[in-house]
């Protein structure tokens, strides 16, 4: 049992081997074009055309890929919570447990963290934040995102030759050229309109909260001239409020970022078997990023309606 | 400013996604947080009144188990005790009969007694008379003599007086 050096096993360990080396040579993948910017694959109003870099608009509102992404979110929303609560029963099956389960955990979450009377008013938008910014990340790992859309003139460094595949369908080869892939559909959070819009939105809510709860010594904590030092942790305060929105939105931008990169860059260096375990990485980083949101969210709010003077 | 736009950010695009958001969490919370939530807790309410509700069932049902009980030991408890009353009345009567036996056995023999005593004392009393009578008649054979019927009569009721 113990040998691993049976036959057997290095048969098995050479044939991995053999299919990820080989792969290398049989299926030579291109580099995605890495942008920062969601691109705009259609233009409500307006004109597509080719712009300095990848597609931009011409008049009219341009429509991004992360857009279409934030739909397709929108749609897997839909169709969970149709299909979950379309006939709500006293004794729950299947999905409506799921959905029961969950949304029960956070509100248990909610309770815990922002007390009993806090809960009803906090809940919503922080298991927003966790439901969106989940599917929002697992649409990562759904095959054909970010690997389906227009083929354009990279105008600029790199880029990659067009082969047709089929007539009017194109694909990138792995041999050098002037053209870029510009997806139909990116994750909608490694657009950091995403994550800064419910960041925003978040911190605008724990000002109103606090508000709400002390009223206008609430702002006691940003503006308070009883000495010096707590003046000067009230600058602080105003500072800190603002780098939250910063690191809120930078933090999920950028893990969900790095991991679309290295879903891009794995198939590159090794198609088959290797970006295995790093979909499955990516599956977890999904999942903890959205609950760091909606926790973070949540000790926002909770600490905002709590008063100052009792410290 | 060319820094955010390196980035991506844009006004357009950041207030849609913010309207976006802001819608996301109404509907959700409208159509999905709301219903959920309130299943939920009509659920902890069914369960709980449910659990109340066995909990009576078993209450009432330990009740009328006691009572039933109490009852039982109330019927065991009169029946033994006229049992014991059925005892002691046939032990009376038993006692009366053989009493009653007893007097009347008693009163009998005395009867028989009494009885028997008269018939002696009449059968000795007769005895006197004949022997007296015999021995006036040996005397008068001897004497040869007779007496008259009177004082023949007074001799004898003379004698038997004299030996009683």
């Amino acid at each position: 049992m113990g040998n691993v050096f049976r036959p057997k096993v290095i048969g098995v360990v050479l044939l991995v081997l053999l299919v990820m080396v080989g792969s290398a040579f049989v299926i030579p993948v291109p580099l995605p074009a890495i942008i920062l910017p969601a691109e705009p694959i259609f233009c409500i109003g307006g004109q597509l055309v080719e712009g300095k870099k990848g597609l931009a608009c011409e008049g009219g509102f341009p429509f991004t890929n992360s857009m279409l992404a934030t739909l397709m979110v929108d749609l897997t929303l839909l169709v969970i919570f149709v299909t979950a609560l379309r006939n709500m029963e006293l004794v729950p099956r299947g999905l409506q447990n799921a959905v029961e389960a969950l949304i029960e955990f956070f509100y248990g979450f909610t309770e815990d963290v922002a007390g009993k009377e806090n809960a009803p008013r906090f809940f919503p938008l922080v298991m927003t934040i966790f439901i969106f910014t989940l599917v929002a990340n697992w649409w990562e790992l759904v095959p054909g995102i970010e690997s389906v859309g227009w083929i354009t003139k990279a105008h600029g460094e790199g880029g990659w030759a067009k082969r047709e595949l089929l007539p009017g369908f194109y694909t990138l080869v792995r041999e050098p050229g002037e053209y870029i892939l510009v997806p139909w559909l990116r994750t909608a959070t490694t657009d950091l309109n995403v994550p800064l819009s419910m960041a925003l939105v978040t911190m605008v809510y724990v000002q109103i909260s606090g508000v709400r709860a002390l009223g206008l010594a609430y702002f006691k904590r940003f503006i308070n001239f009883n000495s010096f030092m707590d003046f000067m942790v009230g600058i602080l305060e105003i500072i800190s409020e603002f780098a939250k929105i910063i690191s809120f939105s930078f933090r999920l931008f950028g893990n969900l970022f790095a991991g679309t990169v290295l879903l891009f860059v794995m198939p590159y260096l090794v198609p088959l078997l290797v970006p295995l375990p790093f979909f499955a990485l990516e599956v977890f980083v999904g999942l903890i990023q959205a609950f760091v949101f909606a926790a973070l969210a949540l000790v926002f709010l909770s600490i905002a309606v709590i008063s100052h003077d009792h410290h | 400013m060319e820094a955010l736009v390196s980035l991506g950010i844009n006004g357009p695009f950041l207030l849609t996604y913010i309207v976006h958001f802001l819608l996301l969490v109404f509907l959700l919370h409208r159509f999905v947080y709301r219903p959920v939530l309130n299943m939920l807790a009509e659920r902890r309410r069914r369960i709980e009144e449910g659990l109340k509700a066995a909990e009576l069932a078993r209450e009432e049902a330990a009740r009328q188990r006691a009572e039933l009980e109490k009852q039982l030991e109330e019927e065991r408890r009169r029946a033994q005790e006229r049992v014991a009353a059925a005892t002691r009345q046939a032990e009376q009567l038993r006692e009366q009969i053989l009493a009653e036996a007893r007097a009347e056995a008693e009163r009998i023999l005395a009867e028989a007694r009494e009885q028997a005593q008269q018939e002696r004392e009449r059968i000795l009393h007769d005895a006197r008379r004949q022997i007296a009578e015999l021995s006036l008649l040996v005397a008068q054979k001897v004497v040869g003599e007779s007496l008259d019927e009177q004082k023949q009569h007074q001799i004898i009721e003379r004698f038997l007086a004299s030996e009683l």
